[in-house]
């Protein structure tokens, strides 16, 4: 029985800058994916704005780093929970922030 | 046209609770009646992991000869769709449960790539104009398995599956009940793009699922139509796969790690418990039944179909002939099972039941008809035989069967005398078959010898 | 003093400087909380001070408002913030943009704004409940001249905390004094089962650590923090802290931080990526502005037109940002480079804490800036406003904000401990705060 012990994957070295291209089409595809509705003077103001911040993360790629990575700052681990049942919401806490629809929460038609 | 095929399958857990919060994980109920601040996704609700999902997944990653990943952690993979009620599914990207796993069929390995553990999203009812979204459903814990692109036809995909559903049952990790196990299948012709089918349910889908997909691909070969990799899904009314709207690319899901769950690491002495409480798998038992009972193959992969099943088997075989009882659990019992759609266990026959029918001196329908009754409601066997107006054959009448073939039966007798043991087989089986399977064989073989002393 | 004294101020504070969201319409009279809109009040709207969580109920207490509520505490009111914890000057608010006490031209900071500008011109209320994830307490408090305490990541359970970085966010006290911070701090800390990254380290009695002896204890004093790129005033105000505690018997170090060109954008891709998932709930389903299904097609425009509706400028920025920089083909070098680079902070900074028990300088490098100065600023700008508590913030570090200056404008002077030292900066804060007095 093989155990793993190995994280994660590596990045670009040092000195080697990472190419971003900030255009109009990429400001768009990350409001795309994130769901943003943009008018045309906030995809102008944010790929000005775009282009300044991601120079500014680029300071990253003066140092190297390699190895693992922890999501958490403090060494805290294993929190698992016993499987054992809990209270429920009531229906008057489930729909007390939104209307629904016979028990149903209600939603713009998924079309297949 | 060579046919490769992949699959991704989801198969539910049967913890006595949801994967993040403590919400009973429950199969049915009324709509949005079993939620909670977490599985709803209310602001400021924080995950807590079910360490049973995880030990669930552990024994499955095992079963399967896996790697098993001593540190785990979980993933934010982020898109948008009304039954996500995050809009980010938490489940493993970097660090899977468990790889480099593989089932083997007869004639191949099926290599499985990996195993995560992860959530389920919310069900949906779509209406007319709107859709409608449960999330009863939503934080059930699945084990996603991800297969390479090993299989090359539809029977190796339904018997991996089948193989996969016994070693699910004899872990006892996974209820069988409707959309419990979904799979998405990647087809595609050697050479050409894949085509994913997502959200397939229940085996027969399965299969026509691939089956049209396989014609429909090669069609627009022949013609001269170019493939293009795509998503669809398959409508069980039509049994056609059709186009899906685009949810999001690979590209799109933006993977970070789960910054509300601290990294967790299985202690190896732990680990060790998990692999060493492991039950007998299918393949071994299969072999042993095999090696101890004298059964075929055939015989001992339909018995060892189920736990169930198996262990039915185990406890009578010494009651009854091998053959005759293997053939009976993977003819008659399994044909009614699959009827009515039911694990053995989930009938609640008990195996002394399951003896005392044996035991009647009916023939084979007969029996199959008990057995019938017996799903519906439990009785005695021998009430309902009477109940349906069956009767034994009794002592006398078989003597007088017995003596009617050796009367009939002049050459065969004449052959036994001369020694050849396979002519009382014969004899025997005269006997079974004029009383279409009514009489057992060994008080049959025993009156014969009885009376050739 | 009375319950309708204490309502009558309320209204007056929010009159003048714009403090108060929600108020707790069966406030029992008990000790007075104010808390910051991020977290969840079961029964009082919580807005997390954004458009698309209006009219948002929470039907649960954060752990910390339970636990405070056992020890007394009822909550009086929320108080405006940046919206989700996006910003530090108190100005990204949906609703009312708070106005510093001190100057009511000049920003409370942020994005704890109301909640500090509330301690700080409040008579009656001395509590109240804020939140950090790059220095959203230290940065009002200093602004403000409270006491704020950020406590180590893991000390005090987020279980409730409306998430904008779920590897940052830190619930904990501003207070009048720093015996008070303490105390509240006792209340609200400990493992708490409903969150799974509360460190299961025990807690210290912290109000025990105020008024014991600061001789001996080594006060790390970085020189980045004194460059020239300091507000004067806020150098001057600092040092002759710094001179107070020396004269008590702490020894002063000069010492000099690491990698302190990389902590802004770290924590910016850090904070970012895990924002941009949290806010990804907040699509009209359930809970929080939501709009006519009928008049949508689909759940893409209906989402995305709710979102566009209830979300601000700087939300929509880091949202776009942070899912930027988590994308196929940019995480390497962004997202998994920024965790590496923080594990290695944490390191370096670690090393620092062998050689000396705590950290001091000025919590913020400036003075706090009229609404006017604080608009010009551009979005990196503006970040690099936090380079003083974005490093303790990003690697979990506890930190305590103590005013200091003498005449002027508001100064905080910052201390910064090892995981879990939170006793420490409470007696040093201490310390200062009572020599300061008499």
């Amino acid at each position: 029985m093989a155990v793993n012990h190995e994280v994660g994957g590596s990045s670009p070295p040092a000195g080697v800058p990472m190419k971003v291209d900030v255009g109009p089409e990429l400001i768009k595809h990350v409001a795309r994916i994130a769901r943003l509705d943009l008018s045309a003077e906030e995809e102008q103001a944010f790929q000005k704005e775009f282009k300044e911040i991601i120079s500014f993360f680029s300071l990253l790629d003066t140092v190297d780093v390699s190895g693992d990575f922890h999501v958490h700052s403090v060494p805290v681990e294993n929190a698992l929970r016993e499987d054992k049942e809990g209270t429920c919401l009531s229906s008057k806490e489930i729909f007390l922030n939104a209307k629904g629809k016979e028990g149903y929460f209600v939603s713009p038609l998924i079309k297949k | 046209m060579k046919t490769i095929i992949g699959l991704e399958v989801h198969i539910q857990l049967n913890t006595k609770t949801k994967l993040f919060c403590s919400c009973p994980n429950l199969s049915s109920a009324s709509p949005n009646t079993i939620v909670c601040v977490i599985c709803l996704g209310m602001p400021g609700s924080k995950p807590l992991v079910n360490k049973e999902a995880l030990v669930k997944g552990i024994q499955l990653g095992m079963a399967l000869g896996s790697d098993i990943n001593s540190r785990i952690f979980f993933s934010r993979k982020t898109y948008f769709y009304p039954d996500m009620s995050k809009n980010y599914q938490i489940t493993q990207y970097e660090a899977p449960t468990a790889s480099e796993g593989s089932l083997s069929l007869d004639k191949k390995t099926i290599r499985i790539r990996r195993l995560q553990v992860e959530e389920d999203p919310a069900s949906l009812v779509h209406e007319k104009s709107f859709s409608l979204i449960d999330y009863n459903r939503s934080g059930t814990p699945l084990i996603e398995l991800v297969t390479e692109p090993d299989f090359n036809s539809v029977e190796e995909v339904s018997l991996f599956l089948e193989k996969l559903q016994a070693i699910l049952d004899y872990l006892n990790i996974h209820d069988v009940h409707e959309g419990s196990l979904r799979v998405d299948v990647n087809v595609n012709i050697e050479g050409h793009p894949r085509v994913e089918i997502k959200n397939v349910t229940g085996m027969k889908s399965i299969e026509k699922a691939i089956l049209f997909e396989l014609v429909r691909q090669k069609l627009a070969l022949k013609s001269g139509k170019a493939l293009i990799q795509e998503t669809r899904h398959f409508d069980a009314e039509t049994g056609k796969t059709l186009t899906s709207r685009s949810k999001e690319t690979e590209a799109d899901y933006g993977y970070i790690l789960e910054g509300d769950i601290p990294l967790i690491s299985f202690h190896s002495s732990f680990l060790k418990t998990i692999h060493d409480t492991l039950p007998e798998l299918p393949e071994r038992k299969m072999q042993r039944f095999q090696e101890e009972f004298g059964i075929d193959s055939y015989q001992a992969f339909v018995v060892c179909l189920e736990l169930g099943t198996a262990d039915l088997f185990e406890l009578l075989v010494q009651k009854f002939d091998s053959n005759d009882l293997a053939n009976w659990i993977s003819g008659p019992l399994r044909k009614v099972l699959n009827y009515n759609k039911k694990t053995f266990v989930q009938t609640k026959i008990s195996s002394e039941d399951i003896f005392s029918l044996l035991s009647l001196q009916l023939p084979t329908r007969a029996k199959e008809m008990i057995l019938r009754s017996l799903i519906e409601k439990r009785e005695d066997p021998e009430k309902i035989a009477k109940k349906l107006g069956y009767s034994s054959l009794s002592e006398k009448e078989l003597e007088k069967l017995v003596e009617g073939v050796l009367k009939n039966e002049k050459e065969a007798l004449a052959s036994y005398k001369k020694g050849e043991e396979k002519a009382l087989n014969f004899l025997v089986g005269q006997v079974i078959s004029t009383t279409q399977g009514a009489a057992d064989p060994k008080k049959v073989r025993a009156i014969f010898k009885r009376k050739l002393e | 003093m009375k319950v309708q004294d204490l309502i009558q101020e309320m209204e007056d504070l929010d009159t003048q400087y714009s403090l108060v969201l929600a108020r707790n319409t069966s406030f029992s009279g008990k000790k007075a909380l104010v808390v910051k809109d991020n977290i969840c009040t079961q029964g009082i709207i919580t807005t997390a001070g954004s458009k698309i969580l209006e009219k948002y109920i929470p039907v649960f207490d954060a752990t910390v408002i339970a636990r405070a509520k056992k020890q007394g505490f009822d909550v009086l009111c929320k108080n405006p913030m940046d919206e989700f914890g996006f910003g530090s000057f108190g100005t990204h608010c949906a609703f009312k943009i708070p106005k510093n006490p001190h100057d009511t031209h000049r920003v409370c900071g942020g994005s704890s704004a109301g909640t500090a500008a509330y301690i700080a011109s409040s008579k009656y209320v001395d509590y109240g409940l804020g939140q950090s994830t790059g220095g959203s307490i230290a940065c009002p408090a200093s602004f403000c001249g409270v006491v704020g305490l950020t406590p180590t990541y893991g000390l005090v359970s987020r279980y409730g905390a409306i998430d904008y970085g779920n590897s940052l966010d830190k619930i904990g006290p501003i207070t009048k004094t720093v015996k008070q911070s303490a105390e509240l701090l006792s209340f609200i800390a400990g493992k708490d089962e409903k969150d799974g990254t509360t460190y299961a380290a025990h807690t210290d009695n912290y109000p025990s650590f105020c008024g014991k002896s600061i001789k001996g204890l080594k006060i790390g004093v970085p020189r980045e923090y004194f460059g020239d790129d300091v507000d004067e005033e806020v150098k001057e105000s600092v040092r002759s802290a710094l001179d107070v505690l020396k004269k008590k018997g702490a020894i002063l170090k000069d010492i000099s931080l690491p990698l302190q060109n990389l902590v802004v954008p770290v924590y910016y891709i850090l904070a970012n990526a895990e924002a941009s998932t949290n806010l990804a709930k907040y699509c009209g389903l359930r809970y929080g502005l939501q709009k006519d299904i009928r008049d949508f097609d689909s759940f893409d425009s209906y989402a995305s037109s709710v979102r566009s509706s209830g979300f601000g400028l700087e939300a929509k920025r880091r949202i776009m940002i942070g899912t930027f920089v988590r994308m196929l083909g940019y995480r390497d070098a962004f997202y998994l480079k920024a965790l590496r680079l923080r594990e290695k902070l944490i390191h370096e900074y670690q090393k620092i804490f062998q050689d000396v028990d705590v950290i001091a300088g000025p919590s913020m490098p400036i003075l706090p800036p009229t609404f006017a100065e604080a608009e010009a600023l551009s979005p990196v700008q503006a970040y690099l406003v936090d380079i003083f508590t974005i490093p303790s913030n990003l690697c979990g570090f506890p930190s305590l904000s103590v005013p200091c200056c003498k005449k002027g404008l508001p100064v905080g002077l910052q201390l910064i401990g090892n995981h879990f030292k939170e006793g420490l900066l409470f007696q040093i804060g201490d310390a200062y705060e009572n020599n300061h007095r008499s």
